[in-house]
């Protein structure tokens, strides 16, 4: 059997086959690629995409990379007066990182301030969030959307990740 | 925790050393390092301003009436020769006024200028929350502030022909107040006249 399942996109071409081998497969014509789905008892999927495909980027990996980079950049003093961000502040940074439920919400920026904060910065047309962490397994934010009171907390331990009445200012949905 | 910093606009923290007490209606420059204080957007970066700088030791501005553009153009020039990842300098200049304007829910002012001249510095003053606040609440303020400050601008654009003279002037100055003051006798002793 051979047939046409739900197509969402235009350039998604769902196919079934059917008696054996059972599989799905799934043409991303504009990609150049295809993703088969196989049914023979034991489940399996192909992937198959072109070598110069490139993936869509994740946002988790793509701020530990941030902060790696900064990690490597800030590895001494940058300024007179300056002190650089102890590694116990990034790795508060990562396991925060960790927590961010990043499928539903906008990404933030990532500077380091001269006073050692590894600092993350979301911005939007009507909210803002600064947030930033120090080392000492904490971190404290201040948190302003239009026609919302400004939160405002200190001293959050790392494990309890962002509060989700914060994370809804920064909704990306 | 930090000792208290000074935050009183009414008295310098080196009167021996000062021009003068900041007036509303003078300018202060801060320095700008690109890509470290600046987002993804070309914007201020919220860490471009250190919460320890506004909570306790003052956030370093120039006032630009005692400064010249040669004077910043050195400090800039030693800068990117400590940090060459540096890609540019700009500096922001804030009119005093606009940071000592009160904040429209509580009428006071969020933000103090003080004059913290520094020997052969005269134009060094400092940014400060007006009170003490706690970290989140100070990251509000600084939000509010880097809300008021102006575009940065390349150096040269900050000055104009009038400004040559700036240096010169809070020298001037600073060497004046030091003779008049009860320290003069140890500059003296230091400098050997």
């Amino acid at each position: 059997m051979t047939g046409k399942l739900m197509p969402t996109y235009d350039d998604f071409l769902n196919t079934f086959n059917a008696p054996a081998p059972v599989y799905l497969r799934f043409d991303a014509s504009s990609a150049g690629g295809s993703l088969v789905v196989l049914d023979q008892g034991t489940f399996a999927v192909q992937i198959n995409v072109p070598a110069n495909y490139v993936f869509t980027s994740n946002p988790t990996v793509d701020l530990l990379d941030r902060l790696a980079e900064l990690k490597t950049k800030y590895s001494t003093t940058w300024l007179p007066n300056s002190t650089r961000p102890n590694d116990k502040a990034f790795q508060n940074a990562k396991e925060f990182v960790s927590t961010l439920p990043l499928h539903r919400m906008v990404k933030p920026a990532i500077h380091v301030a001269s006073d050692g904060e590894v600092n993350f910065q979301w911005s939007g047309a009507d909210f803002h969030i600064d947030l930033g962490f120090y080392g000492n397994g904490k971190f404290s934010f201040y948190g302003a959307k239009e026609g919302h009171e400004p939160i405002i907390r200190d001293g959050v331990p790392v494990k309890d990740g962002i509060p989700k009445d914060l994370a809804d200012f920064a909704s990306a949905i | 925790m930090p000792q208290e910093p000074h935050r009183d606009e009414g008295k310098s923290a080196a009167p021996w050393l000062s021009p003068g007490l900041v007036q509303s209606n003078e300018v202060v420059m801060r320095t700008i390092l690109d890509p470290d204080h600046l987002g993804p957007d070309g914007k201020l970066a919220s860490a471009a301003i250190s919460l320890e700088d506004i909570r306790f030791r003052g956030w370093s501005v120039d006032r630009k009436y005692f400064t010249s553009l040669w004077r910043v153009r050195l400090s800039h020039y030693r800068w990117k020769k400590k940090k060459p990842k540096v890609r540019n300098v700009y500096v922001l200049p804030v009119p005093v006024n606009d940071i000592r304007r009160p904040n429209p829910t509580t009428g006071q002012p969020d933000f103090v200028v003080t004059d913290t001249a520094m020997l052969l510095n005269p134009a060094h003053a400092a940014v400060l929350l007006s009170g003490p606040h706690g970290e989140g609440a100070a990251r509000g303020f600084r939000n509010n502030l880097l809300r008021k400050l102006p575009q940065y601008v390349d150096l040269t654009q900050a000055f104009g022909s009038t400004d040559k003279y700036g240096y010169l002037r809070g020298m001037f100055k600073q060497i004046t107040t030091i003779l008049a003051s009860p320290f003069r006798n140890i500059f003296r002793s230091m400098s050997g006249f």
